[in-house]
Parts: C-alpha cells; sequence; structure tokens
C-alpha cells in the first residue's frame, strides 16, 4: 500500500510540475529572429524595410508614357505584358504586376496602423509612436496616390464623383472585400490622411529612406497638382520648400561617370527616396530616350551628359538620383518642388516669382557662366518654358503620364504614338486608356468594374 | 582494407574445400519434446544434408568433431558438435506456433505482440533488409514493404509516402522514429547494420500514438541490442558495392546538328544583335562566333561550314562520359559485439563507409554504437546507449549539365582538346572579351570545365550523438514505471572553398576590378586570393518520457494499459559567413567594404556582403497519451488510444495549442472459435480500427509575425524587418478520419499466409491556397484557406506461399497495394481557368484523383502550319488566348487518369538449395499516367534548351499525320508553347515493371561449441535492375521520364557471425 500512494503522490507531482510550467514552457518563440510585433520599434523596422516600402514603384505608367520608346528589337525582347503595356492594350495580364507591388506597401503600412491600436502611447514612446503612424499613413498615401494617377481617370471636378478610382484598402485583414472608391473619394482620403501625417512627422527624417514633414508636404503639392487645384498646390509646394531647398550645382558632379551623383548617394535634392524596384523591368536600361526630347537640351546643359549615356542605338538613362545605375526615381525632390511652385505661380499670372524659380534652378543645371536668364512676357510664355524645363528636369521621374493627363485636361493635346515595324500606334488625349486597365485575375475574382478601352 | 578482404575471401574458399571425406554414416532420430518422431527436418553437415522420414530417422555421413544443424520450420533450429559416431537422438523445441509467433510491433512507446495488435503495421524483419545493400536504411525498404509507395513527385521531397497522403496542403513526409524518439536530422546517421528491424505503422493507431506529426504514417527503426543471458557473439559485415558510369544515353537532348541550324536561323534573324551590342559581353556559342566572323569577313563561308559540320558532329555527352564520370565505389564495413550475462546484455558496434561517387564526389561514415543493459536488482532495468556518427563529405567534378554558354546548354561543347588537355569555355562572357579584357592586367577570365572543380571544392563534416537513457522500474507486479531520456545533438560545419585558380573566384575579382588605362593601375575591391564561405549548424533535442504501465490477467480477462506524457524541445542555431582574399595556407582574410556598393568593370554596382548570418530556432512539444487493452477469452480485443499535444507554435491560443487525437480499434480471432471448423484455414484473425486526428500547419497561424533581417538596408544603415506569416483569422484545424479493417489468415503449415487489409480516409477542411484579391497586399495572390475535402482508399495485400518446402524450397512474397483518392470538395474562385496539369502537384478538381493528369484537348496540328489545334467551340483552334480563357470548367479538359499508381506493389522470390539462397525481386506501378518532356521552342530560343523531338517537329504540309510535335515559329509564342506542353500528345501510360533487386547468397553455418554456431554468409547482389516491362512506347522510364535512370548496382559482400 505505501508503495501505491508513493507513486501517487509522485504521479501528482509530475500532473502539476507540469500543467503549470506548461505555458510558460510553450511561450518560447519558435524562431529568434520572429517575433509578434509588440513594440513600435518591431512596427519601424516594418517601414524600414526600404524593399517594399521605398524601392517597389510601378513602371507600367513610365512604359506607357512618352519618355522613352523601344526599337524593334528591344520591342522583340519584351514580355507579352510589356509590349502590350507598351501599346495600350494590356487588358489581360495576371498577377505579378504593378497593382501588386503598389498594395504590398498599403499591406505593410495597414499591418503597422492596425499594431499601433494594440501599443499603447506613453510619455516616453510618443515621438517615435507619432512617427510610426505618420509615416504608415505617408507611405500609404505614396502608394494610393500612385495608383490613382495610373489606374484612374484624371481628377476632375465635374466627373470626380462618379469615375472609379482605386480599392482604398485601410484594414490588413484580407478577407475583406473592398470595391474601387470614386476618384473623388481617392483624392480626398489621400489628402486627409497626410493631413493628419503631418503634426506627427519631423521636419526632417533620420534619413531620407523615411517620411517627413517635408515629403507631406511634396505629397499635398503633388497631389494637388494633378487634381489641377493650384492654389492649394502652391502653398504646400512652399511649404515643402521652406523646410529646405538646396540644388546641387550640377557643375561640382563627376559628371561623365555613370553615377553623377556618387555610387548609391542620394544626393542633397531629395526629400524622400522612392525608387523602382531593382527586379523591376527598368525602362532605364533596357529602352532609349526619347529623340525629340534629347534635341531640346541646350549644348551647355549638363542634365543632358548627367541624366544621360550614349549606346550604339541611342541614349541610355543612368538613374542618377536613385544612385543606382539605370533605376527610375520616383521620390520626392527639391528640383520638383521649385518647378512646381513655378508652374503654380505661372498660371495665378505671377510671371516674375515663376521665372525666378525656373533661372535660379537653370543656373544649377548649365555650365558655370554660361547660363543666360530666361524671361517671360506673359504669364503664357512663362508656363510653356516651365513645363519644357519640367519634361527636361523631371524625365523619368514617374511623373510624366501624370503630367500628361492633367495636361491634356488643360488642353495641352497631346498626342502619343508608338512605330512597332510598319504599324502606327496612337493614344489620343483624354482617351479612356489613359485610365490604364486593372489586372485580369482581380477584375475575374472580385466583379470591380474594369477600365473601359 | 583490400588485402584483408582478400583473407577473408581465402579463408572463406578454404572453407569450402575443407570437407573431408567421411569414413563413417551416422544414424539418428529426430523426436519433439513428448517423444515423438519428427519428419521432414533437415540434417546438414558440411556439404552434406539429409531429411528425416516418418519415423524421424535419419543417416548421414558424419564422424566425430564434425557439427551438426538440424532445423525444421516449426522448431527451433538445434546445432551439436558429434563426440563419437554413435547413434543419437535429437530433441527439438517446438517453436510458438506460426504467425501468432515471435513477431512483436514495436510502435516506439511500447512493445505490442502481434496477436493483441488491432491497427495495422507491416514489418520488415532484419533477413529481408539484409536483402538490399548500401548506405541508407530507408533505400532497404524498396519492393519489401507492404504500403509503402517509393515515387518522385515535386511536392513531396522525402520520395516515399505511406498509403497515399490524408493531407493536401500539409506536410507530406512519415515521421521516422529511432528506437523511442523521432529521428530528427538524416537518417544516413544510422548504420543499416545496427537495424534490427523496422515497423511501419499505417493507420489511426499510428496518428494516436505519435501525434499529428504522424499523419503520413511512422516508421519505427529498432536498432539492435544484446539479451540478458545470451553468449558473446561476434558479427562482421562488409561490402562492395559498385556501379559503372550513368547512362547519359537515355537523356533526350536537341542533336547538335539540329541546335546549330536552330542558331543558324536566329542569326538570320538578327536575334544575337542584342547580345553583341550589350555591355556586359554575355557568352555567345561556338557556332554562333563562328557565323559572326563570317558575317565579318574574318573567316571565309566555306571554312566556318566546314567547323560548323565538325560542331554538328560533337555531342558533349560523349566528352562527359569519357573524361568526368567515373564508376562508382562503395565500400562498406561493420563489426559488433553482443552478449550478456545475467542481469546485463551489451551491444557493441562500429562501421565504416566510404562511398566514392561517379564524380569522384566522397561521402565517408563512421558509425560507434554501444548499448547497456543492466538490472541492479530484479524490479529495476537500466539501459544506456550511445550513437554517434561522423560523416564526411566532399564535392567531386562538374557533371553533366554544368558546362554552358550563357546558361544555355548546348550540346557540341568541347571539355577537351583534341589532346585530352581541359579545354576553354566561354560560359558567361564571349572569349573575344575574356581574352583582351584589361589587356592582361586582369586575371585569367577563362572557364576551366574539366578543372574548375579542383578550385571549387564544397565540403561537409557533421557529427551527431544520440545519447539515452531508460529506467523500467516494475513497482509491483503488473505495474511498471518506464522513465526515458534522449539526447540528440548535431554538428554541421560546412565548408566552400573557391580557391584564386577557380572561375567564380576569378570572375568576382575581375567584375569588381576597375583598370585605370592611363596609368594601368589595377584597383580590386575584392582582395586577391580564395573566397571561403563558411556554415557552422548546431541542433540540440532533448526529449523526456514517464510512462506508466499496467497488466493484469485473471480468468478469461486480460486488461494492458499504459499512459504517460512526454517532453521535448528542440533547438537549431546556425552561423555563415563568408570571406574575401582567403589564404588556406597561413588562415589569413582580407577585407571588402560591405556598406558601400563597388562600381563593377561593366560599369554597374553591386554590394560585396560578408557579414555573418545567424539563426536560431527552437519547438517545444509538451504530450500527454494513453492507450488501453482488454482481451476476452483471448479472442475478443478492443483497443483506445488518444493523445494531446501542444506546442510552441505561434499565433496559437493556449486552448488551440492542443490537440487532440484519437483511436479505437477491436479484433476477434475467430479461428480461436468453437464453431469455427474450416481446417484450410486455421488461422484466422479479423481486426479494425477507427480513428480522428487534426493537423495545424505549422507555418501559417492567427497573428501577424515579423522576422528581423541579419544586416541593415545598404542605404539606410537601418535595421528593417518583413513580415513573416499573415493574420489568417479563418483558418481552422484540418481533419482527418481514417478507418482500417484487415484480416490476418495462415493456412494450415503456413503453406500459404498473409494479410488482406481495407483502408478509408477522410478529410476535412484541409488547407489549400485559395485565391485572393491581391490589392490585399500580403505579396502573394493566395493565401492558405480550409479549401479541400478528400477521401481515400485502398487495399494493402500481402501473401507469402511456400510453393515448394522440401529441400529445393522456393518461397513466395506477394504485396499488393491500390490507392485510390479523389478530391471531393475544392474552393475555387469564380473566373478560374483550366488547364493540363503535370500531375506533379495536387489537382484540384473535384471527384478527381489527387494527383490527376488533365490534358488541353487536341484537335491535331495545323495541316498548312504546323501549330498545335485546341478546340473553341468545339471547333479546331490555334487562338491559344482563347482557348485558355474559354476553359472555365475542368470539363473542357481530357482527363487522363491519375499519376499516382493506382496498383502497385512487388513480387518477391526466394529459392534456397543447401545454403544457396536466390532471392529476385520486382516491383511494379500499374494504371497511371505521366506526362513527357517535348520541344518548348520558347525555352528553346531564350534559355537554349532543346528536346529530341524537335527532329520530328512538322515541316511541311502532310506531316501531321505522321508528328504531333508542332512547327518551329519565331518570335516564339509562349502560349502555343505552353498548350502544347500540356496537351493530350504528351501524356503517356506510366505502367511498368521493374527488376528492382536480385540477391544471391550463400550460408554456411559451423558449431564451434556446445551450443554455438558460427556462419558466415557470401552474398551478391544487383539493384535497380531496370524496366522488365512498360506501356510506353517512347522508351522511358516513368520513374524518370527526363532525368537519368537510377543507376545499375551491384554489390558483392560477406558476413561472418561467431
Amino acid at each position: 500500500m505505501r508503495k501505491y500512494k508513493l507513486l501517487l503522490v509522485f504521479a501528482l507531482l509530475l500532473f502539476v510540475t507540469l500543467s503549470t510550467s506548461c505555458k510558460k514552457y510553450l511561450d518560447l518563440r519558435p524562431d529568434k529572429r520572429i517575433r509578434v510585433p509588440s513594440t513600435v520599434s518591431d512596427l519601424q523596422g516594418l517601414l524600414d524595410n526600404a524593399n517594399v516600402m521605398n524601392k517597389k514603384a510601378p513602371t507600367y505608367d513610365v512604359l506607357s508614357s512618352d519618355e522613352y520608346f523601344a526599337t524593334d528589337a528591344i520591342y522583340q525582347s519584351f514580355s507579352p505584358n510589356q509590349r502590350n503595356a507598351y501599346i495600350w492594350e494590356n487588358y489581360t495580364y495576371n498577377y505579378s504586376n504593378d497593382w501588386s507591388l503598389l498594395y504590398e506597401g498599403v499591406y505593410y503600412s495597414n499591418v503597422v496602423l492596425d499594431g499601433l491600436n494594440n501599443i499603447e502611447r506613453t510619455r516616453e514612446n510618443s515621438s517615435q509612436w507619432d512617427n510610426v503612424k505618420g509615416s504608415a499613413l505617408v507611405y500609404r498615401c505614396i502608394s494610393f496616390l500612385k495608383a490613382a494617377w495610373t489606374f484612374s481617370k484624371t481628377y476632375d471636378k465635374e466627373t470626380a464623383a462618379q469615375d472609379p478610382g482605386i480599392s482604398l484598402r485601410t484594414s490588413s485583414d484580407f478577407n475583406q472585400d473592398v470595391e474601387r472608391a470614386t476618384v473623388a473619394d481617392t483624392y480626398s482620403k489621400i489628402i486627409g490622411d497626410l493631413m493628419v501625417s503631418i503634426p506627427l512627422l519631423p521636419e526632417k527624417p533620420v534619413h531620407v529612406m523615411r517620411p517627413s514633414r517635408q515629403a507631406a508636404f511634396g505629397l499635398l503639392a503633388r497631389t494637388y497638382l494633378s487634381m489641377r487645384i493650384y492654389d492649394s498646390c502652391l502653398k504646400y509646394a512652399g511649404l515643402c520648400l521652406s523646410v529646405g531647398d538646396e540644388l546641387v550645382d550640377y557643375n561640382s558632379t563627376d559628371i561623365l561617370t555613370i553615377y553623377p551623383f556618387g555610387r548609391a548617394v542620394l544626393n542633397k535634392e531629395v526629400i524622400m527616396n522612392q525608387q523602382v524596384g531593382l527586379n523591376h523591368y527598368g525602362p532605364g536600361t533596357t529602352m532609349r530616350v526619347d529623340s525629340v526630347l534629347l534635341a531640346t537640351y541646350h549644348p551647355n546643359d549638363l542634365r543632358k551628359p548627367v541624366f544621360f549615356r550614349t549606346r550604339p542605338d541611342g541614349y541610355q538613362f543612368k538613374g542618377p538620383y536613385s544612385g543606382t545605375y539605370g533605376v527610375t526615381f520616383t521620390g520626392l525632390a527639391t528640383d520638383e518642388m521649385i518647378l512646381t511652385r513655378a508652374e503654380c505661380n505661372a498660371r495665378a499670372g505671377r510671371i516674375t516669382e515663376a521665372m525666378d524659380d525656373i533661372n535660379n534652378l537653370l543656373r544649377m543645371r548649365y555650365i558655370t557662366g554660361t547660363f543666360v536668364e530666361l524671361s517671360a512676357s506673359t504669364a503664357a510664355e512663362a508656363l510653356v518654358i516651365i513645363l519644357l524645363e519640367r519634361r527636361k528636369e523631371l524625365y523619368s521621374r514617374g511623373l510624366r503620364w501624370m503630367d500628361i493627363k492633367r495636361l491634356n485636361k488643360e488642353g495641352a493635346g497631346i498626342v502619343l504614338s508608338r512605330t512597332v515595324g510598319s504599324t502606327v500606334f496612337t493614344l489620343l488625349p483624354n482617351e479612356n486608356r489613359y485610365a490604364l486597365p486593372l489586372p485580369q485575375d482581380i477584375i475575374l475574382l472580385t466583379g470591380i468594374p474594369q477600365n473601359p478601352r | 582494407m583490400r588485402s584483408s578482404y582478400f583473407l577473408i575471401l581465402t579463408f572463406f574458399i578454404q572453407a569450402l574445400s575443407a570437407q573431408q571425406t567421411p569414413n563413417a554414416r551416422l544414424q539418428g532420430n529426430v523426436v519433439n519434446k513428448n517423444g515423438n518422431p519428427i519428419a521432414g527436418a533437415s540434417i546438414s553437415i558440411g556439404g552434406y544434408n539429409s531429411v528425416t522420414d516418418s519415423a524421424g530417422q535419419f543417416s548421414i555421413p558424419a564422424g566425430p568433431r564434425d557439427s551438426l544443424i538440424i532445423t525444421h520450420s516449426g522448431y527451433q533450429r538445434s546445432a551439436l558438435l558429434l563426440r563419437n559416431s554413435k547413434p543419437i537422438t535429437i530433441h527439438l523445441v517446438e517453436q510458438v506456433k506460426d504467425l501468432q509467433d515471435l513477431t512483436v510491433y514495436s510502435t516506439g512507446y511500447q512493445s505490442l505482440p502481434k496477436e493483441r495488435a488491432t491497427g495495422s503495421f507491416t514489418q520488415v524483419d532484419n533477413s529481408t533488409l539484409n536483402l538490399q545493400v548500401g548506405t541508407g536504411i530507408i533505400d532497404r525498404l524498396k519492393g519489401v514493404t507492404n504500403g509503402m509507395l517509393f515515387e518522385n513527385k515535386t511536392d513531396n521531397p522525402t520520395g516515399y509516402t505511406i498509403r497515399g497522403l490524408s493531407t493536401i496542403n500539409g506536410p507530406r513526409a512519415p515521421l521516422l522514429v529511432v528506437d523511442n524518439f523521432p529521428y530528427e536530422g538524416d537518417i544516413t546517421n544510422i548504420n543499416p547494420n545496427d537495424v534490427e528491424n523496422i515497423t511501419v505503422l499505417k493507420d489511426a493507431a499510428a496518428t494516436s500514438i505519435w501525434g499529428s506529426r504522424a499523419g503520413n504514417g511512422v516508421i519505427v527503426i529498432t536498432t539492435k541490442r544484446g539479451k540478458i543471458n545470451q553468449p558473446l557473439k561476434i558479427g562482421f559485415n562488409s561490402n562492395i558495392l559498385i556501379a559503372g558510369k550513368p547512362d547519359l544515353s537515355y537523356l533526350r537532348p536537341m542533336s547538335s546538328k539540329d541546335y546549330i541550324g536552330v542558331e543558324r536561323f536566329l542569326f538570320d534573324q538578327g536575334y544575337y544583335s542584342n547580345f553583341e551590342n550589350n555591355p556586359n559581353f554575355p557568352a555567345l556559342s561556338p557556332a554562333v562566333e563562328l557565323m559572326i566572323k563570317e558575317r565579318d569577313g574574318l573567316l571565309s563561308g566555306a571554312e566556318v561550314n566546314t567547323q560548323l559540320e565538325t560542331l554538328g558532329g560533337k555531342d558533349i555527352r560523349d566528352d562527359y562520359t569519357r573524361y568526368v564520370y567515373r564508376n562508382m565505389l562503395n565500400q562498406q564495413y561493420s563489426l559488433n559485439l553482443r552478449g550478456g550475462g545475467p542481469g546485463m546484455s551489451f551491444y557493441i558496434s562500429g562501421g565504416y563507409d566510404h562511398n566514392k561517387g561517379n564524380l569522384e564526389n566522397h561521402f565517408e561514415r563512421i558509425t560507434l554504437n554501444m548499448t547497456n543493459t543492466i538490472q541492479p536488482v530484479k524490479n529495476i532495468r537500466i539501459s544506456t546507449g550511445m550513437y554517434y556518427t561522423i560523416n564526411k563529405t566532399a564535392s567531386g567534378r562538374s557533371g553533366y549539365g554544368t558546362a554552358t554558354v550563357g546558361s544555355r546548354p548546348v550540346p557540341y561543347l568541347n571539355l577537351a582538346d583534341v589532346n585530352g588537355n581541359p579545354a576553354t569555355l566561354s560560359n558567361i562572357y564571349r572569349q573575344g572579351f575574356t581574352d583582351t579584357a584589361g589587356g592582361g592586367r586582369l586575371l585569367d577570365w577563362n572557364y576551366y570545365p574539366l578543372d574548375n572543380w579542383k578550385h571549387n571544392k564544397q565540403s561537409s563534416l557533421s557529427r551527431n550523438l544520440l545519447a539515452n537513457l531508460s529506467v523500467n522500474w516494475q513497482l509491483i507486479p503488473g505495474l511498471s514505471l518506464d522513465l526515458l531520456y534522449q539526447y540528440q545533438s548535431g554538428n554541421t560545419d560546412t565548408r566552400n572553398l573557391q580557391d584564386i585558380n577557380s572561375f567564380e573566384t576569378r570572375n568576382l575579382i575581375n567584375t569588381f576590378s576597375q583598370l585605370d588605362h592611363s596609368t594601368g593601375v589595377v584597383t580590386r575591391a575584392v582582395p586577391l586570393g580564395a573566397v571561403l564561405t563558411k556554415g557552422i549548424g548546431t541542433s540540440q533535442i532533448h526529449n523526456g518520457r514517464a510512462q506508466l504501465n499496467a497488466g493484469k490477467k485473471w480468468g478469461d480477462h486480460d486488461i494492458a494499459v499504459m499512459a504517460g506524457s512526454e517532453i521535448r524541445h528542440s533547438n537549431s542555431g546556425g552561423s555563415s559567413f563568408t570571406g574575401y582574399g582567403y589564404n588556406d595556407d597561413l588562415l589569413t582574410i582580407g577585407i571588402v567594404d560591405p556598406v558601400n556598393p563597388h562600381p563593377t568593370y561593366f560599369g554597374n554596382s553591386g554590394y560585396l556582403d560578408n557579414s555573418p548570418y545567424f539563426s536560431d530556432n527552437s519547438n517545444r512539444f509538451v504530450s500527454f497519451y494513453g492507450n488501453g487493452a482488454y482481451t476476452f477469452r483471448e479472442k475478443y480485443t478492443l483497443s483506445g488510444s488518444a493523445r494531446k499535444d501542444a506546442s510552441n507554435l505561434f499565433g496559437l491560443k493556449t486552448n488551440d495549442k492542443w490537440n487532440p487525437l484519437w483511436s479505437a480499434g477491436a479484433s476477434w480471432n475467430i479461428s480461436g472459435e468453437d464453431f469455427y471448423k474450416i481446417s484450410l484455414l486455421p488461422y484466422l484473425k479479423l481486426r479494425m480500427t477507427y480513428g480522428f486526428s487534426g493537423n495545424v500547419d505549422l507555418s501559417k497561424s492567427g497573428v501577424t509575425t515579423i522576422g528581423f533581417y541579419g544586416n541593415p538596408d545598404n542605404q539606410s544603415n537601418l535595421n528593417y524587418a518583413m513580415i513573416d506569416q499573415f493574420y489568417n483569422p479563418e483558418l481552422r484545424w484540418e481533419k482527418v478520419n481514417t478507418f482500417n479493417i484487415g484480416f490476418d489468415f495462415a493456412s494450415s503449415g503456413s503453406i500459404i499466409s498473409g494479410s488482406i487489409e481495407f483502408y478509408k480516409k477522410r478529410g476535412l477542411d484541409l488547407f489549400g491556397p485559395a485565391p485572393i484579391d491581391y490589392s490585399a497586399g500580403i505579396g502573394s495572390n493566395t493565401v492558405i484557406k480550409n479549401v479541400a475535402d478528400m477521401k481515400g482508399h485502398g487495399w494493402d495485400i500481402n501473401l507469402q506461399s511456400k510453393n515448394l518446402n522440401g529441400r529445393f524450397k522456393w518461397y513466395s512474397t506477394l504485396i499488393l497495394n491500390t490507392n485510390n483518392s479523389r478530391t471531393t470538395a475544392y474552393y475555387t474562385s469564380p473566373g478560374t481557368t483550366w488547364g493540363g496539369t503535370f500531375g506533379e502537384s495536387i489537382t484540384p478538381v473535384i471527384g478527381k484523383p489527387l494527383y490527376a493528369i488533365f490534358s488541353n484537348p487536341w484537335a491535331g496540328l495545323d495541316p498548312l502550319t504546323g501549330d498545335p489545334r485546341g478546340l473553341v467551340n468545339k471547333q479546331p483552334s490555334n487562338d491559344y488566348y482563347a482557348i485558355i480563357n474559354g476553359a472555365t470548367s475542368p470539363d473542357s479538359l481530357t482527363y487522363h487518369g491519375p499519376s499516382t499508381p493506382k496498383f502497385f506493389g512487388a513480387l518477391g522470390n526466394n529459392f534456397s538449395f543447401k545454403g544457396l539462397s536466390l532471392t529476385v525481386n520486382i516491383t511494379y506501378k500499374l494504371d497511371y499516367f505521366f506526362r513527357r518532356t517535348s520541344i518548348s521552342y520558347s525555352q528553346l530560343v531564350d534559355a537554349g534548351i532543346g528536346h529530341s523531338d524537335y527532329a520530328e517537329r512538322w515541316q511541311q504540309p502532310g506531316d501531321e499525320d505522321r508528328t504531333t510535335i508542332p512547327s518551329f515559329v519565331y518570335p516564339t509564342d509562349y502560349n502555343r508553347d505552353n498548350f502544347y506542353a500540356l496537351s493530350e500528345p504528351t501524356v503517356s501510360n506510366g505502367s511498368h515493371i521493374r527488376l528492382q533487386f536480385v540477391n544471391l547468397s550463400y550460408d554456411r553455418e559451423m558449431p564451434l561449441s556446445k551450443g554455438k554456431t558460427s556462419s558466415f554468409t557470401f552474398y551478391l547482389n544487383a539493384s535497380n535492375l531496370g524496366l522488365i516491362w512498360k506501356a510506353n512506347k517512347h522508351g522511358l522510364d516513368p520513374d524518370s521520364p527526363a532525368d537519368l535512370q537510377p543507376q545499375k548496382t551491384y554489390a558483392i559482400g560477406f558476413k561472418a557471425s561467431f
């Protein structure tokens, strides 16, 4: 009987020790690198993933606009989707694509924003907490804005409340169905979120990979420009430049090298870095630069040698602002803001302010001592100068597609055309096809409306 | 070692010839314990044999000091040494009745006598395991294991399944158990010579014992042990296994002549001008270089044609066979000692394996094994065991497929020049570039396909220790406590040394070199020297178990219960780093700048990463389990088993961490009933089990987790994280029900015996990828959801017959397995389009097998263009876009059948006469389909991958009557190629019969002294002998339709035990 008792005690002891220590024992993380995000630093870590947040800008719009052309041999080497995008007929593409790239950044932002709901904002973590929240909002706005420019019609206040916009995903739960919002709702969401982010962000960031208040101002200026609301655009371009308006004197750059600003260096004009993914089909190295545009650079204009490099079959884009050869920079920089401010001033009839900005910019671009100041007698004349300089300065910065769309709305009448073999393809101003088609598999799966051909 | 081998052989031959001339005949009789005569017992002495007559009497030439061996199937073998020539009476001890005899299934938790088992087990005994020769133990289950299918499927890397699948996207590998605990790590660490037997657990009883990790079956490997009071026994086994060079002619690349023809065509189309203009100087094949020379006027057309003619007659496979491949030679030696005295037993063994592969790659294994059992007091038994393995591998030559031009497998390359000296090859850059780059100031930029392996060596050294301690304490009669602890520790060092003469290192250094053309100064970002990559992997596993066993027998009742708990912690860690400018002689190393990008020679830039990498993973499990069996009158058994597991998986709430599994079973010994009168089948038993298990995939969970990268971002220098798993709140457990019913039977004298089993599996809420609106942004267009249900059933039939049982014996074993599975529900999104399948992954078509082959319907080749045609609105069409998008339901495809065999198994025949024994094993797989590879013109143009089918392509109208291979079009059309690759004509019937192995052995036993015998076995084995019959007409082995066939191997070996 003693033996039974002993055994009973032993069994009880075993059971008690096992069950009480069990919970703790099983709480060990299976992989030390992996954790459930529980601190603000964890969430910041996600936002610092530059490969997702900064280096995943799409190129579908670049392929469709008029900055590059493809020789027949280059066209031959394109994938079917690239070919169709080049001739504005891409209605049949599936995963993975520009749409999926854009929404990966949205998902990270949403995970961070949802994660913040579970982390208390305390006195100790407040500045980091605010920065994370503001940054996540800015990143999400960058994706939304690019998606709206690419996949929706140009903002037009007459029709914006009906025109289909994009999916405004604001939750990390992928089981949620999200419809296409209207263009009006899309832009108001972007503006609203950027407004929320402004007080949360530091004026200047730790590194230009991260968003800042200056970047939020710049994005607002971009947003309003694409909506053709020029007074608000002027306001935010001005606020952006008030934080910093430094320009690089191109005479100081090593213009002949393939890295005019240095390898992997983001020059001091950069407000926030965004660039096309390295593994994404980059038109920079594969395609050639539009020769009509090339002819407009003055021989003393250093931008031509800084931006381009000759190849046997034409000019190749170096992608200097991204610091990576041939890679398109789509982030914010002071030169863009100066040009934006100048355009808004010109449209408002303030010719002097507009031309001052242009001359200050170009002085830094020409060989020292050779630049002759430009002048304009009318606002319209000033606008022509500014828009041409905008094309020449902001070459392959992911803005041209938006520019063509909004300028055609202003009556610029830009007609795009492609020649492949002996076939000529044209895209007339304000055509439906300016809202590029959504991926076919998304349309089939969700039933959201496709953009009309 | 070779000389000692010779010695043993000599000894063996002498032993054979040393038969004395008999001078007397020995008379005797053989009786059982009751003194009744035993007829048919065989008596052997030296080379002489005799059989007892109906009176149990025999007569055999023998004299004093001869040794006599008496065997009979119903009795234990007896051996004795003759002292004189007087007639003798030999008493044989009866063996426990056949089939209810010694078979004990080891489940890893208990030893279950066969008569009490209700579940489905297959046991492979030691002599069956020894029929095959080789380094790995699992390979020896081929052709001899009921219910086990060996096959290659891309989504099951283990290469074998037990009774098909019960999950669609969950883990597929059966659980491997060595003795009492799951074995983590490489199972080749276990020397097959140390294995006593293997038990395969196939039904719900397996999962309810081993938990959800056992959903695909369990393979329990039981190692050899000593026995208490067993005299010392020494065993020795050695063998040599050889194989010739691999048969490259089985592969079907495009002929060199055709290949050059295509290159000529593309050249004329200007295809290569993009390459010529590329600033990275991508390599061009020798034929294209010749065409460029001809175009540029550097060579005459006639000269080029002659050279092309020569290239067209080359086949790189000849060079590989001649210069690269060698014969394979594996050597295996093992020695063991076992024995026991009162209160103790031991088993000690050592093994050494050295395998030299076809590419002069090496594998070496040393195993040391020691187990001891002591019984210090009557009711306590303590066992300790240590199993230590050292594995070494070293890489060898570069095999077929490694010499390429710009990763194009050009079929006419030269590996050696006319004198057999290593040739140079422009594999990445054009010869013109490598010859002149840097004007001699850079390192040699050539690739030497025959020599490079000497300078790029991978090796690994791993040490693995398995140590265990177990205590069995008999508390009171009928109640015992087992305490077990096992520690497994593994340590693997991997090393890749690419010295300065390797192409890889020279290329890296040159790529990151800058040459100042005015001064001739070379600036190198990578220091001169070797590149060394070293990795260290460690693992530690602790297992603990406490288990109470109770058993009581009273009257007609017999009850056996056990319950226990288990705890398991496994941790694996690793680190690796790359060093540049390494000097293996002085152990000095250079430094590189990992922070800044470096310019390349071609005007791009890149990073040099040499930061170390660390990993640290841990898994913890806690389990409670119990099982019990109640037997009434030794005829009716009821059994039940249940288990609960918990683990430290992420995102599972503690409640969900617990995974309950159970099974219940019953058996009925029908032949034990009084009414049972069938004398043909004196033994008949019915048994059945039913069980439930669940499965939660370790990698899918209910919270979002993130993982930090080891290195900071290059540009911002900030550490950053990625999302590892995403919040997936709708995921539920997979549920699997399994039912098994079986009969065991034996005829009188076990002339025919075996088992017939039928099983059913039903899986519900199985995981699978479901398409989602990827605007969700999770980085995938599918997520894992509970999308599918499946059903499966099959038969496992095992028949053993003794066709001839006299002096000449002929025994047969037939294994017949069937397996049918089908998807019963699968969620697919609207708008899904369907296309042909390769049958390599799960097919989500309701009512069809899990692995099925579907094809795009075929309407023949277009008689005018040779385009492959499908159907659009039932009309032949070559609008591939419409064909693909029109297939909105699987009904629009052609269904061929499953891609896993419906019937499979093996037939073994054993013939023996005296000590000579011949086993011939045939395996078969019937009633299934496989997809052949054929020419893909996109692949041909874009990647340079050809196929011999090209020669048979459509070339002119009329060809459509003789071929189904489409015409060559340029520019190529990916959709057209894809349509053809998955269309009806590329499917073949996979049924085949294979000669798996033949084993010939000669046994000889000699008594040493009273009760002790020594035995010698000399054996020959040939394996993978090829197909005997196949249904397809394309000369393909359906088990390796696109790769090399398994090599025929031949082994010779010698075994002795004293």
